[in-house]
């Protein structure tokens, strides 16, 4: 395997030094690994951060108790038990849950960081847009059942940051909630 | 005049620094700068106690799934669902069809589904603390599950789901032995 060499800042190049110390690693892993994910994200439209930052979502939601279910698998569970409003209730619960993880993430102040958030734990690849006293949620492939919970999952997180919902409409792939801050 | 930027010299492999160097060229910045980027991603990622390349992996394979149309949802909730659901045949069922449907969809994205399948499932199965899938001669399969958290009726349901991924990959099960936390499930590769 041929070899070069990089130029790198050197604070940089220190810290990845030390990096390999701590980890028992060589440096000439540690950066082949780094450019390697680079070339990777690249591949597939991405940058290395963005992955970076999904990858900590994700962290987030496992660590929030949330689990990843395959989507059929879900809809028979729905259909073949009754649906009482306590379920709802559960979604928000999970909602409160995630936001005090955001917050402890220090993610909650950063729209578009709650935004990529919403993105990587809710279901069928929504478009998730988060304005001043606004959230809209976008994703055609959520069933009725699947969009309600959703909503409720949403109201506990904006709950869970202080946020007062003021209006909420729910239609089968389509989550609009009005909020403002409490006190307001 | 700004300050002058300190410099080390580090070592790469030059086939991964000729792909760098040509991204670099398309994106119209300099060697430097781009690679100081990716060392600082790196950085990024070792304070959350990850390396670079588990969250490139983890990334890719948690793509796999969601383009699959698995979706997040919490934990508790769907041992709620479990337990209120009428747990019967046309359920577990149900999770053999979801599972078989995912076993099609791994056959279309990748030539050999079976190698990838491990990494999937322990990446993937956030509920499972072990799987392990173990490919032996005759064309026998195992795939083996420490879930200690879980109840009986959740992990039922997973073997069920494991059962339909296996099928569509052209393997029948032959034996399923699920008990407290740990599932064996023995699979013979179809004539």
């Amino acid at each position: 395997m041929k070899r070069k060499f990089l130029a790198a800042k050197e604070n940089v190049a220190d810290r990845v030094n030390e990096i390999a110390k701590e980890s028992g690693r060589t440096v000439f892993s540690i950066v082949n690994e780094a450019l390697g994910a680079f070339i990777t994200a690249k591949e597939s439209g991405r940058t290395l951060s963005s992955i970076i930052e999904e990858g900590k979502n994700a962290q987030i939601a496992r660590n929030a108790g949330m689990i990843l279910v395959p989507e059929g698998s879900y809809d028979s569970l729905l259909e073949s038990c009754a649906i009482t409003p306590r379920i709802y209730d559960g979604w928000k619960m999970a909602g409160t849950v995630f936001g005090k993880y955001l917050y402890v993430n220090e993610i909650h102040e950063d729209t578009k960081g709650v935004e990529t958030a919403l993105k990587e734990v809710i279901g069928g690849n929504p478009d998730v847009t988060l304005s001043k006293g606004k959230v809209v949620c976008i994703s055609p492939r959520l069933g009725v059942k699947q969009t309600e919970a959703v909503a409720a999952f949403l109201e506990g997180l904006l709950q869970s940051l202080n946020l007062t919902v003021t209006a909420k409409e729910v239609s089968k792939g389509i989550i609009i909630i009005t909020f403002k801050q409490e006190g307001e | 005049m700004p300050d002058k930027v300190e410099k080390k010299l580090v070592v790469v492999r030059s086939d991964i620094l000729e792909r760098i160097q040509e991204i670099a060229r398309k994106e119209n910045k300099t060697l430097f700068a781009i690679v100081n980027e990716i060392l600082q991603d790196a950085l990024t990622a070792n304070e959350s106690r990850a390396t670079i390349g588990d969250l490139a992996r983890f990334y890719q394979l948690m793509k796999v799934e969601k383009d699959s149309g698995a979706f997040i949802m919490p934990a508790d909730l769907l041992l709620k669902l479990i337990r209120r659901s009428h747990y019967n045949e046309e359920l577990k069922s149900e999770w053999f069809l979801a599972g078989e449907w995912y076993g099609k969809y791994l056959t279309a994205k990748f030539e050999r589904p079976l190698e990838v399948l491990p990494s999937l499932l322990s990446t993937c199965l956030w509920h499972l603390s072990e799987v392990k899938v173990e490919t032996r001669t005759e064309g026998k399969t195992f795939v083996n599950i420490i879930a200690p958290n879980i109840d009986q009726q959740f992990l039922e349901l997973t073997g069920k789901y494991l059962e339909g991924v296996m099928n569509a990959l052209g393997y029948r099960a032959v034996k399923s032995d699920i008990v407290r936390g740990v599932a064996i499930l023995e699979f013979l590769k179809k004539l």
